[in-house]
């Protein structure tokens, strides 16, 4: 007689706990580094060198780094890259869903001539090195006023925004029935209604999972504010590598703790609407 | 100094030069004539370029932190608001490669090592600053700028032409702050073992040797070893050089690489050797972040590399061996010789600035004897006039034993030891590698000769 299986119970194996401890295992290394990165945080500069794990720890490189102690310190305006990202993430994301939710909606509903081929240019934004086109960018953001600006980096941020939302968005408007449309067509809604009224409020999980993304490799983006920015619009990415100082002198405590301040942003945003992430990641990566 | 990303940064620099010039960006040679100096006419005035807003390119640095609240100084003497923007120095020189390249004249003065002289110059990026000097309406008559080292003045002038020694055509940067390559130790350590600092390379690898203690995670001697250009310059060079080994000749108007002569054949299989049996074991990645720090906590017995870059770690508080450091010379060579190898963080001004006059005002200022000196009250170590160094900063020096004899010994020895040329980024990081093929078992004479073959060509092409 075959032995019943509870539903929700898995049966204990040998192989089955070795995949365990093997994921335990994986996990503990896999967040290794985070957790590196937590206690170099909590160190005084007497011991950011250190290797060992028992010390005193103290909280006030956190406030260091966030307040004028610790401009004074090192030069570095961490508050100010925070909001300065803030800033430019929020309004790249705000643009690209401004434009990227139509420019989706027709990609995903029509086809013409050269319509993939359109698709595949705008992924060529994604996986084309930033460093080939920052000089002439450089060039073109001096001569316009546009360089160290929120303005310029928001404009250039498109780039690493507006492919995401486009491809990710497209394939939600292609898994949508065209059928709800259709219908809605027929009781006398305009396209432009239909768009509105019916497909969009279905896309909305897809709508928060592309924005999250795209904040989030808009948050990461370093190149960009490397070469477009100096002191006014530069992001948390540029100034976390500050602290690292030079000429023997080092803050990797502080470097530590900006860091962990400059990944909460993105961190607490992907909580709050982490069920929307997974599906968006998963239509992302395989739908074309 | 620089780490291994800033190498990786300089190398891309280099790397992307000939793009941006096929893009039409930086191309030709900009109009370095002197003419902005010459505009500058009657007395001198600091308050000539009243109500400009200067913008300077920096990387975070002691020599950085030491001015920057000096900065409020420099506005109320002249009149001139400065804006400081600050690139971390991993992606330094990227960032300012991708700035002079663009000739947009974004930042008016940048920080640059004499190396990226040889760089930024020939494509006419950088301003000649010696009509500027020249210039008695531009310059104050209490600028002296003789009281600057002569190693360092020379180091900063170059007239781009292979062969050419250091020292000939324009001054393309002011000399701001420096360091030379010596060996700081613990002294703890060393007054426990009852032991003094070797006298001769020989004692120095004996010596290393028998401090090393790998069962209780204590080794002999720190000094860079990773691939890139900057393991060669500061510990290497200088003992290199001491030893009697030249990088380069100059046969024929032509660069011929020296570096596998016999006594550098020699001098870098022992070298090498002392890494293994004294140094610290991932050696080939170590940068001079790693050096400082092994020392700082008592690892590492002595470090052979910059004394600016030793220097912080005897702050009080700064490391667990704060207090316990002492610096000596390194081994001379066997004539006696204590030729030493330099950085020089150095201050250079746009050739694309349009604020020249306001710019050249802040670089005599900030590497005038006065800001200097101020300067001095913080961890700004070496300064590069004589005057400051036996003024204020030896009044620093009372808590490092044997800083100020080791300077004082060197300094007349010290300079740029390396032949300039315009390849050297790319031929002194082939330079490394094959330090590392030969700490990887390669025989050193086959390895130096072919590494200088390769230089030697690259350097006709």
């Amino acid at each position: 007689m075959a032995t019943e299986i509870k539903p929700g119970r898995k049966r204990l194996t040998l192989g089955s706990v070795g995949a365990d401890l093997l994921l335990v295992f994986w996990f503990v290394f896999s967040l290794f580094p985070i957790a590196w990165m937590v206690l170099l945080a909590l160190k005084t500069d007497t011991e950011q060198t250190t290797t060992y794990f028992a010390f005193s720890p103290t909280f006030d490189n956190f406030g260091t780094v966030m307040s004028q102690r610790g401009t004074d310190l090192t030069s570095v305006d961490f508050a100010g890259a925070l909001v300065s990202s803030v800033l430019n993430c929020g309004g790249a994301v705000l643009v690209s869903l401004l434009i990227g939710i139509p420019a989706a909606y027709a990609a995903g509903r029509w086809k013409y001539r050269g319509s993939e081929d359109l698709m595949f240019q705008m992924l060529s934004f994604r996986f084309a090195p930033e460093l080939m086109v920052v000089v002439p960018l450089f060039v073109i953001y001096n001569q316009t006023g546009l360089f160290d600006t929120t303005y310029g980096m928001i404009w250039v941020l498109q780039l690493v925004t507006m492919p995401l939302v486009v491809w990710i968005l497209r394939s939600y408007f292609q898994d949508l029935s065209a059928e709800l449309e259709q219908a809605a067509l027929l009781d006398g809604y305009t396209r432009r209604r239909a768009f509105v009224m019916v497909a969009l409020p279905l896309v909305r999980p897809g709508i928060a999972a592309a924005a999250l993304l795209a904040f989030i490799f808009a948050w990461n983006n370093y190149v960009f504010p490397l070469i477009l920015t100096d002191s006014n619009a530069t992001t948390v990415t540029v100034a976390v590598t500050k602290f690292l100082g030079g000429g023997g002198q080092a803050y990797y405590n502080l470097t530590a703790a900006a860091a962990l301040i400059g990944a909460l942003p993105p961190l607490l945003l992907a909580l709050t609407i982490q069920r929307y992430l997974v599906r968006g990641l998963s239509f992302g990566a395989v739908k074309a | 100094m620089t780490t291994r990303r800033s190498l990786l940064a300089a190398g891309l620099g280099a790397a992307s030069l000939p793009v941006l010039n096929a893009c039409g960006v930086g191309g030709g040679t900009a109009d370095n004539s002197g003419d902005a100096a010459g505009e500058v006419t009657g007395g001198f005035d600091w308050k000539k370029a009243s109500g400009t807003k200067l913008k300077i390119l920096q990387t975070p640095h002691p020599y950085q932190q030491a001015f920057q609240p000096l900065l409020k100084d420099f506005t109320a003497l002249t009149g001139i608001e400065v804006q400081a923007d600050l690139v971390a120095e991993a992606d330094y020189f990227t960032k300012l490669n991708t700035e002079l390249a663009g000739r947009t004249g974004a930042h008016d003065v940048f920080m640059t090592g004499a190396y990226f002289i040889w760089q930024y110059g020939p494509p006419g990026w950088m301003e000649d600053l010696n009509p500027w000097l020249q210039n008695t309406s531009a310059t104050s008559p209490d600028y002296d700028f003789d009281d600057i080292y002569e190693g360092l003045r020379t180091s900063t002038r170059w007239d781009f032409k292979p062969g050419s020694p250091l020292g000939t055509g324009g001054q393309w940067a002011i000399p701001w702050g420096f360091e030379t390559n010596v060996l700081a130790y613990n002294k703890r350590i060393f007054d426990q073992r009852g032991i003094k600092p070797a006298e001769s390379f020989d004692e120095l690898i004996q010596l290393a040797t028998d401090l090393t203690d790998r069962s209780k995670n204590q080794y002999g001697i720190a000094f860079r070893g990773s691939k890139s250009w900057a393991s060669i310059h500061p510990g290497y060079m200088t003992q290199f050089s001491r030893e009697g080994g030249k990088d380069y000749t100059a046969e024929g108007g032509k660069l011929v690489a020296a570096m596998n002569s016999p006594q550098a054949v020699e001098f870098t299989r022992k070298w090498v050797n002392l890494a293994k049996a004294a140094g610290p074991t991932s050696w080939t990645t170590y940068e001079y972040p790693d050096a400082t720090r092994d020392l700082g906590n008592g690892n590492a017995v002595m470090v052979y590399d910059a004394d600016s870059a030793t220097y912080p770690k005897n702050r009080p508080g700064a490391s667990k061996e704060a207090g316990n450091l002492a610096w000596h010379p390194g081994p001379p060579g066997p004539d006696g010789s204590y030729a030493t190898n330099l950085w020089t963080w150095s201050l250079a001004m746009n050739a694309a600035s349009k604020q020249k006059l306001a710019a050249w005002l802040f670089i005599q200022w900030a590497t005038g004897k006065e800001a200097m000196s101020n300067a001095t009250k913080s961890a700004f170590a070496d300064p590069t006039r004589k005057s400051v160094f036996d003024g204020s900063f030896k009044q620093t020096l009372g808590g490092f034993p044997g800083y100020l004899e080791t300077f004082e010994k060197v300094v007349d020895q010290t300079k740029i030891q390396f032949t300039p040329q315009t390849k050297f980024f790319e031929t002194t990081e082939d330079w490394a590698v094959a330090l590392q093929d030969i700490y990887a078992g390669q025989d050193a004479k086959a390895r130096l000769d072919a590494l200088a073959e390769s230089n030697t060509k690259k350097l006709a092409s």
